[in-house]
């Protein structure tokens, strides 16, 4: 059901791991929870990323939802266009609704995220 | 999901359509079908359907009634007659609001509608101030269905199934008629700006009449577009722009106070009205890409001078907007304020309200003066 190939979290967002870099995004099952994507505010290049601090917001019509780093280190490339346009989230959420790019500080960190299958199950239970 | 919550007749044509059912005031009800911004634009373009049969709906019977709604109200209800529809409210002593009501007077009785989470705490209210009054209230919310069709289109769709003397009615106007053959009571109101009929049936008829107007082409609506609707169109909510402690000349309701009998609350109201409102409520459009939503203060040179009553995203606009309290002496149309949303300053355009053109009906136009022979 989940791309095989990203590392996701347990709060929706998927990780493309590239060397050091990782792209970001949201999973398609966050796109259908918060429905209405009306805006997505994010950080701006150079920004130092910390786990379980907020990198940027997505606002839905009904509320704004928190979007999380899957791994710490500095913001290299955000995908402004999607700022406005969300619906290419809602359409593409795992390739051109990316989100922004981290340059690891902490490769270890890559093994605490849940893989595809993980992720699923994750949603399940909740 | 919705267990244990309260079930309009609609329920099942909710979950057929998969809507997503919300605990909205112990009644499961749709926040949306699908998306929020369609279902608000399909509204604005066309039309739409809302299941609002969770409202509260009260008879008022009884020799003493418009007496004792006068008493209670700061309407004017005399020149009231079978077939207009008042928009008023319930005001404590003190001038604040109980609830915003609209109130349809008949022949043999007088119909409330009240905000369905507000309805018990309606009906203990008039149960308190009853003062031993020939009056009676009959609660007929289970035994009714109630839906809004809005829409530039609502007229053309709705003749379908009725008299033409619906369409006919003026803005704040009811008939009771048929709809297909079954008894309805339709007025011409609503909450979202455009042109519209609230129409009331029995619970059991209640699914026909509904998928009678789906197969017209009316878009199922949810809650959640009622509500960008409404703010669009700058209509009240009680528990953000009306409340207990509010008092209607803030919330911009002095329209609605024109009663010359003693009514609960007068003396307070109209002090307010002759020394001048502390805080006004104006309505308001972000500029950035920005929401600002219920409670974010407003402010200006560093000090608050303000919060922030309703805000969303506006669909015809495109832009985060909404209403809020602010001091009056700072509440002018044009003016520019900042709104904190994440701590962070956000530039507000004050506006005169609507914030989107209305499309009602004309309203009945009042008879003209008579007394003193006027200008000849």
């Amino acid at each position: 059901m989940f791309p095989e190939d990203l590392h996701y979290t347990e709060t929706h967002e998927w990780a493309r791991v590239e060397g050091d870099i990782v792209t970001v995004g949201i999973t398609k099952y966050a796109v259908e929870q918060l429905k209405d994507l009306v805006y997505i505010e994010l950080g701006r290049v150079g920004d130092e990323l910390d786990l379980h601090v907020p990198l940027g917001v997505v606002e839905s019509v009904k509320a704004a939802s928190d979007l999380y780093p899957p791994v710490s280190g500095v913001i290299t490339e955000v995908h402004d266009a999607v700022a406005e346009k969300t619906d290419i989230v809602a359409k593409d959420p795992y390739g051109e609704g990316w989100l922004v790019k981290i340059k690891m500080r902490d490769p270890s960190e890559v093994k605490d995220m849940l893989s595809a299958a993980e992720y699923e199950k994750h949603i399940k239970m909740s | 999901m919705t267990d244990g919550l309260r079930k309009t007749p609609l329920n099942d044509a909710h979950r057929r359509l998969k809507a997503t059912l919300v605990d909205f005031g112990g009644w499961g009800m749709p926040m949306q079908y699908g998306n929020i911004v369609d279902e608000h634009r399909a509204v604005r373009t066309g039309a739409g359907i809302f299941d609002v049969s969770h409202m509260g709906r009260l008879a008022i019977e009884g020799a003493d009634r418009l007496g004792f709604l006068s008493r209670l109200v700061p309407t004017n209800l005399e020149k009231a007659e079978p077939g207009d529809v008042v928009y008023s409210m319930f005001t404590t002593e003190g001038g604040g609001v109980v609830d915003d009501i609209t109130i349809l007077v008949r022949a043999d009785d007088i119909r409330l509608v009240v905000n369905a989470s507000n309805a018990a705490a309606v009906k203990d209210w008039l149960a308190e101030h009853r003062d031993g009054m020939d009056v009676a209230v009959r609660d007929e919310t289970e035994a009714k269905g109630m839906i809004a069709l809005q829409g530039p289109l609502a007229a053309a769709i709705l003749l379908r199934h009725t008299a033409a003397a619906a369409g006919r009615m003026f803005f704040f106007q009811f008939i009771e008629g048929t709809f297909d053959g079954r008894p309805v009571l339709i007025s011409r109101t609503g909450y979202t700006g455009e042109d519209g009929f609230e129409i009331i049936m029995s619970a059991a008829d209640a699914p026909a009449v509904w998928d009678a107007l789906l197969a017209d082409g009316a878009a199922p609506i949810g809650l959640g577009a009622r509500d960008t609707l409404r703010m669009e169109a700058c209509l009240p909510l009680y528990g953000h722009e009306l409340g207990r402690d509010i008092n209607p000349i803030e919330a911009g309701l002095g329209w609605a106070v024109t009663s010359k009998a003693d009514y609960l609350g007068r003396a307070q109201i109209e002090k307010v009205r002759r020394d001048g409102v502390a805080r006004k409520l104006v309505a308001f459009r972000l500029e950035g890409r920005v929401l600002a939503r219920k409670d974010a203060e407003f402010v200006k040179d560093g000090r608050k001078v303000g919060v922030v009553t309703s805000g969303t995203f506006a669909p015809s606009l495109g832009c985060g907007a909404g209403m809020g309290f602010v001091e009056a002496a700072l509440a002018a149309p044009g003016a520019t304020l900042d709104v904190v949303v994440r701590e962070r300053p956000c530039r507000a355009v004050l506006v005169k309200p609507p914030l989107v053109t209305k499309h009602t009906v004309a309203r009945k136009p009042k008879p003209a003066a008579s007394v003193g022979g006027g200008r000849g």
